[in-house]
């Protein structure tokens, strides 16, 4: 269904010139150096192909070229007018001896075709290939620099790269039928009887994979092929089919538009796509998927990127009446996403793939924000303002203290939770509790996390602010730790209003707090006395009343609570500090106390 | 169908790999007919015969899990000079492989809680190979043999869902009763995309595949069907209908 609905969508890339699809037989590269020839054929000079990107480093020029990907392996594989280093000049400082060897291939293999091309360009660069010799590359001090960049050749004075001109294309293309003998065979993606692909053109981009490229269909050692198969004979796909999988999953992964069709998460590259251009598609790996970049500055800058999120989050908060019409041609565009990952570095596995309807993935998504929804911490107005519905990034980043650390598989487990509507995954919920307790910080996502956990996976009511009539005793400890720690705070500010204290009982104790709270809040009740006696006249009435109602609904302190009452503890003590530190719910607590 | 069974069978797990992503496997939505050939195989089967699946009942929503394994990247080879050709032939040799060197971890996609429903008949081989006379037709004989062990529950080897550590439990479907009743969320129809039929076995002298009884070679050939689901039912075309000759 994958490699099908790849093929389906090359189509409606393939017609969409912005995206840049290479046609068959051609590839996109990264060119980073041209050698400039005389039309004799002599070397005028060796010059930076690079464009000067942003942050001061230059980004390799990406070049349409004759030929696919070079294969990787031992053997000698000299491209057709492009070439690394190495082919191109014999320059490999490394291994010069190698370097002579791959240059002789290069120089031989566009010699011995010289007199069937028969062109001026053609001839000059023969010229300049059989007159070149490789130690002559290292006056060069543009190739100390280039890196691991192709090269292609240019005459001097003239625009276009030699490669370029239709005369060698089309000796080229006449000349490159297939030297293998076909095997012929039903094709898996289209159905049709036809000559198989031996090797797929090589996918680049996926996180983990090696930079010449993976492959999905690779069958790289023994033990992976039947039937006396071998390679890509094992999966048998015809050669146009592979090409069309493979350049649609590029370009979706490192084409022009690769913002918007691809984010890396937790490890895996995720890429999203819908059959026809859409809003979601514009927006859904920034807004959904999520970034360790702040989606907001991309929303900002652009102006027709924030109109089409007003309009997509209208469709989420409101339902399908709000939305048809405006976001879709219709709501029955079907969306694909797939996670793709790396564990070894030439193959690419896959984490998970989704396909449905637009209109039932907005369901997905509205009823994944219900779940979730909680009151916010930092609202508007704020120096970085909580999002009201967010991303996976920001829900899986509260799993680790570095990003670095966020366990792979919870991220597809999330992703997977919320397009089909199942459980969430355990694990994000106890590494949340973890991180909680090793932090002792609960902030907007952490109690979006645990709020989710508890509505989803156990079923259970709960509040998305703080409700003062909840009886269970794990949320009212937590709001009574909200309060004691709010009380001492308040006792040491002083005139300044400021808190003069580091460490608060949050630091001391909140683990066992919200672990073992028999043992604890005895003992924290009693030193609240002291601070409560430094409060002055109102404020320490009203703090007193305050825990006082906490307190009236628990008949007895646990000795312990579980995990998901340590859930619930966290959502006690973030509602109420939340309600303390909100103006007008402080209004509203004073005049109701 | 006037000669078939039905079978019920389930598990805690199943992979039917796409042969696209068999490295790293990604499991087909439901499971392949040569899968449920195998099952069938498994419990009762004689050269003469062929089951042929007509039809498959998904009876469970589809769940799935994703699972790392460490596994092999090399075989030991038959032939060459640490073949066990060579080993058998001069009587010494070492083949074992050791696993440190050639250690590969894999992902995989796979299925989980699966229960299907396999509606098969029996087809008896055209000819006795040697150009004998015809044999009789006895698809009864062997059906009810079939029907015997499996309610029963005997079988040669324990039947699997598509990969041998996931094992299958199954139960005879009489012919009074009815499958259980398609799950919620697989009502109407659903295009599952091309999955694999069948391999199809032909002779070619220059094939790898090397027949156990008569020393044939043969090529093997995946043949692929579009399977579309119908409130959890998928039909699946005879072989010979999805490849023309033999």
């Amino acid at each position: 269904m994958i490699l099908k609905s790849l093929y389906d969508l090359y189509e409606r890339l393939n017609e969409d010139p912005t995206y840049d699809v290479a046609p068959p037989g051609r590839s996109y590269q990264k060119v980073t150096f041209v050698v400039v020839l005389e039309p004799d054929g002599s070397l005028f000079d060796i010059q930076d192909a690079r464009s000067s990107g942003t942050g001061g480093h230059s980004t390799p020029r990406r070049v349409l070229v004759p030929g696919v990907t070079k294969p990787s392996g031992a053997g000698f594989n000299p491209r057709f007018l492009w070439d690394s280093p190495g082919y191109l000049l014999g320059w490999k400082p490394d291994n010069p001896e190698r370097g002579m060897m791959e240059f002789e291939s290069f120089r031989d293999s566009h010699v011995c075709i010289e007199p069937d091309v028969n062109t001026p360009e053609f001839t000059a660069v023969c010229e300049f290939l059989r007159s070149w010799s490789p130690d002559r590359a290292a006056s060069f001090p543009i190739l100390q620099e280039i890196g691991s960049g192709f090269g292609v050749f240019q005459i001097r004075g003239r625009t276009g790269f030699i490669h370029e001109h239709p005369d060698i294309l089309a000796r080229w293309d006449a000349r490159e039928g297939s030297t293998d003998v076909a095997v012929e065979a039903e094709c898996l993606v289209t159905g049709r009887f036809g000559a198989v692909a031996r090797l797929h053109p090589k996918v680049k981009g996926v996180a983990g994979s090696q930079p010449a490229g993976a492959t999905i269909a690779g069958f790289n050692d023994s033990a992976y092929c039947s039937y006396g198969l071998t390679q890509s004979f094992n999966a048998p796909v015809s050669e146009d089919a592979a090409h069309r999988y493979t350049s649609a999953l590029n370009v979706l992964l490192d084409g022009p538009h690769r913002d918007k069709h691809r984010r890396v998460i937790g490890g895996n590259s995720v890429v999203f796509w819908t059959e026809k251009p859409s809003i979601i598609e514009d927006v859904f790996a920034a807004f959904v998927i999520g970034d360790s970049n702040a989606f907001a500055d991309a929303a900002s800058q652009d102006e027709a990127i924030r109109a089409k999120l007003e309009v997509f989050v209208t469709a989420l908060r409101h339902g399908r009446e709000s939305y048809s019409g405006d976001l879709d041609p219709t709501e029955e565009t079907r969306y694909h996403v797939v996670g793709l990952s790396a564990p070894t570095p030439a193959r690419i596995a896959v984490r998970f793939a989704h396909h449905g309807t637009v209109a039932e993935l907005l369901d997905k998504l509205r009823q994944h924000f219900r779940d979730i929804e909680v009151q916010r911490q930092f609202t508007e107005g704020s120096k970085r303002p909580d999002p009201e519905m967010p991303s996976v990034w920001l829900l899986v980043r509260q799993t680790a203290r570095e990003s670095a650390d966020i366990p792979p598989t919870l991220t597809s487990s999330l992703f997977h939770a919320i397009m089909s509507g199942t459980r969430y995954p355990d694990g994000l919920y106890s590494a949340v509790l973890r991180r909680i307790a090793a932090d002792r910080h609960v902030n907007y996502a952490r109690a979006c996390v645990i709020k989710g956990y508890l509505v989803r996976n156990l079923g259970m009511e709960v509040p998305v602010a703080l409700d003062t009539t909840r009886p269970d005793p794990a949320y009212r400890l937590g709001r009574l730790f909200a309060a004691l720690e709010k009380t001492q705070l308040d006792a040491h500010s002083g005139d300044s209003g400021r808190p003069s204290i580091n460490r608060t009982i949050r630091d001391s104790h909140y683990s066992s707090a919200s672990t073992n709270p028999a043992t604890v809040v005895p003992r924290l009740l009693r030193t609240y006395q002291h601070h409560l006696g430094k409060l002055d006249g109102g404020r320490k009435v009203n703090r007193e009343r305050l825990v006082q109602e906490i307190l009236a609904a628990i008949d007895v302190i646990p000795a312990h609570l579980g995990l998901a009452e340590q859930g619930l503890f966290a959502l006690g003590y973030y509602h109420q500090m939340n309600s303390f530190y909100t103006k007008t719910a402080d209004h509203a607590e004073t005049s109701a106390n | 169908m006037a000669y078939g069974i039905r079978l019920e069978v389930w598990g805690d797990y199943a992979s039917f790999n796409r042969p696209e992503m068999k490295v790293e496997r990604v499991t087909y939505d439901a499971i392949t007919p040569s899968a449920a050939r195998g099952i069938l195989e498994a419990i009762y089967w004689k050269p003469e015969m062929q089951w042929i699946v007509d039809r498959i009942h998904v009876l469970a929503p589809l769940r799935f899990t994703h699972v790392r394994r460490n596994e092999l990247g090399s075989k030991i080879p038959i032939q060459g000079a640490d073949g066990v050709a060579k080993a058998a032939a001069s009587g010494k040799g070492a083949l074992g492989i050791c696993v440190e060197d050639h250690r590969q971890q894999r992902a995989a996609v796979i299925l989980r809680d699966v229960r299907y429903g396999i509606e098969a008949h029996v087809e008896i081989r055209p000819a006795h190979e040697d150009g004998g006379p015809p044999l009789p037709h006895p698809e009864a004989k062997h059906l009810e043999m079939f029907k015997r062990r499996a309610r029963r529950g005997q079988f040669f080897h324990h039947p699997y869902l598509g990969c041998r550590e996931f094992p299958a439990f199954f139960r005879l479907i009489e012919d009074d009763e009815e499958f259980p009743s398609c799950p919620d969320g697989l009502q109407d129809f659903r295009d599952l995309g091309l999955m694999l039929l069948d391999v199809e076995y032909s002779e070619d002298p220059k094939g790898s595949v090397v027949e156990a009884n008569r020393g044939r070679r043969l090529r093997a050939t995946p043949r692929f069907f579009h399977a579309r689901m119908n409130d959890g039912v998928i039909e699946v075309p005879s072989p010979s209908a999805a490849w023309g000759a033999a």
